[in-house]
């Protein structure tokens, strides 16, 4: 544990210490802030459309930075022969993987907090108030999202280039985000063995749009029920763990 | 070090991109109020081109979408008045129902796949997006006259709408559904009739102009409306003109003859 700690909070420094994090930061705060003072017609009450673009570039620019982040750690150190002394210090390869995960979900977290409180002060400012219960709901949501993402991140950087990995897994991301809804068809319209293969892919694949509640928030719909939000933090839970089991798994069997 | 450097122009592009909206508000402004003739093409449109189009139509569907409470409209709706209510998204299987796929019902409870209708107090929400689609795209005949119908309807904003509609024209001479929309706010809204028969009759020359065939209840609708402009605007004579018209296209319509009949007393 001790190790994974020390892993994750030197992963942390990183992220304050390259710019990366404040270039997203100033962007974010100058479109929220163009947004806020924007008028149309002068027509008063007109806020959602600040709720969506806003929620999206929050949601945008954390993804961004979780899978970049993610996916350069592991390449990172052994570009750089840093990886071999560490190793050598009493940390397994699997207490790498994972002080590797939390160091990079560490940042995921803390870009998307920072950028998720600006959101909800320019929001306020703008539209009043958002619905506490469906505020935390986003977030929690969102959390386990990146945590997903980043596993993915890790787990494709044994094996792919860095900008190989980057791109297959906002390909994932967005294909799976937008397209949802033609796999969801085909499980429940095929039959026999179609349909088996069908709903062994919707089992497989990762389910992005279980995170995604910018409707819910932009729109005024009520909070998702309890048991479902406990489900889809289960299920990011274990799609988690199980990429980074592999992860381990891959990476005690690479030769270094 | 390339990709900081790549985030950096998109990030920049994409800024540019939201201002260059606000640019071309005052631009037009400008030209609406000094060179009437005039028209100006935004910075952003000849850098990017064709791609606004397509912005322009993704916002025009976005005000669709935020009609409908963040879903695509299913179907035309049958019953536009009412307001709030919820329908089913799906057709034939009902998102409350057990599919068999435990994923497939969470994502059903997770995601909206409902849609519900704006309350008439949650109106304005439409407007930024129609009105990004004709900042972004000043070729969109319908986003103007969706933006000034929502304008002057909607949110009783006639002069607004007004103002917009003459920037449509400016940039669509061509088209008769523009000059039709602001005609019929001229004619229903601000009650000046000279003005309304002055739209819609610009309305009708361009209809003429069409090369497509246009269908016929467009064409009465339009021809209607200009009647009654010109009849309320004291030349029954050429309201009775436009009626006789209309018959050529309608033989059949048990209406016209009524009208007709109706400027003819008027006449004398």
């Amino acid at each position: 544990m001790r190790n994974l700690i020390i892993l994750a909070s030197i992963q942390f420094k990183e992220l304050l210490r390259k710019k990366d994090f404040y270039v997203f930061l100033v962007f974010l705060l100058g479109l929220l802030f163009f947004f806020y003072q924007e008028s149309f017609f002068n027509v008063t009450n007109v806020s959602r459309y600040m709720k969506d673009i806003g929620l999206s570039l929050v949601t945008l620019f954390s993804v961004i930075i979780t899978i970049v982040f993610s996916a350069k750690q592991i390449p990172a150190e052994l570009e750089s022969r840093t990886i071999y002394p560490l190793l050598a210090k009493p940390v397994s390869r699997a207490d790498f993987v994972l002080g590797k995960f939390a160091g990079s979900f560490l940042i995921s977290a803390f870009s998307f907090t920072v950028f998720y409180a600006l959101y909800v002060v320019m929001v306020t400012l703008k539209a009043g108030s958002i619905s506490l219960a469906m505020g935390l709901q986003a977030y929690i949501l969102f959390l386990c999202m990146y945590a997903i993402l980043s596993a993915f991140s890790i787990l494709f950087s044994l094996f792919l280039t860095l900008s190989a990995n980057i791109s297959l897994v906002f390909l994932l991301y967005f294909l799976i985000s937008w397209y949802n809804g033609i796999l969801r068809s085909l499980c429940l319209k095929a039959s026999g063995a179609k349909a088996f293969i069908f709903n062994a892919a919707y089992y497989i694949l990762p389910h992005f749009e279980f995170f995604d509640t910018r409707i819910r928030i932009v729109h005024g719909w009520p909070p998702i029920p309890l048991w479902v939000l406990s489900s889809i933090v289960v299920y990011s839970l274990i799609y988690t763990a199980v990429l980074l089991w592999a992860a381990i798994s891959s990476f005690n069997k690479k030769s270094l | 070090m390339k990709l900081k450097y790549s985030l950096i122009i998109i990030l920049s592009v994409f800024s540019i991109a939201m201002l260059s909206s606000r640019i071309d508000g005052y631009m037009e402004k400008y030209i609406s109020q000094n060179n009437p003739g005039g028209s100006y093409e935004s910075g952003l449109y000849r850098m990017i081109g064709e791609f606004r189009d397509y912005l322009s139509y993704a916002a025009f569907l976005n005000a669709d979408i935020y009609y409908h409470g963040g879903v695509h409209g299913m179907k035309d709706d049958p019953d536009d008045e009412d307001f709030g209510h919820i329908e089913n998204h799906f057709e034939q299987d009902s998102p409350v129902k057990k599919t068999g796929n435990f994923l497939i019902d969470i994502a059903d409870r997770a995601v909206i796949t409902d849609h519900k209708h704006l309350n008439p107090a949650e109106d304005p929400e439409l407007i930024p997006w129609l009105y990004y689609s004709v900042r972004l795209d000043p070729k969109n005949e319908l986003a103007y006259v969706m933006c000034g119908y929502w304008l002057a309807d909607r949110l009783n904003k006639s002069d607004d709408a007004i103002n917009i509609l003459r920037e449509g024209i400016r940039n669509n001479p061509d088209s008769w559904k523009i000059p039709q929309q602001l005609g019929e706010i001229y004619l229903l809204k601000k009650k000046d009739y000279a003005a309304a028969a002055e739209a819609l009759a610009m309305a009708r020359d361009n209809m003429s102009r069409e090369k497509e065939p246009v269908p016929v209840l467009d064409r009465k609708g339009l021809y209607i409306l200009l009647a009654d402009a010109y009849a309320k605007a004291g030349s029954p004579e050429k309201a009775l003109a436009i009626v006789e018209e209309l018959r050529g296209y309608l033989p059949d319509d048990p209406y016209l003859p009524e009208k007709a009949e109706y400027y003819r007393a008027l006449i004398k």
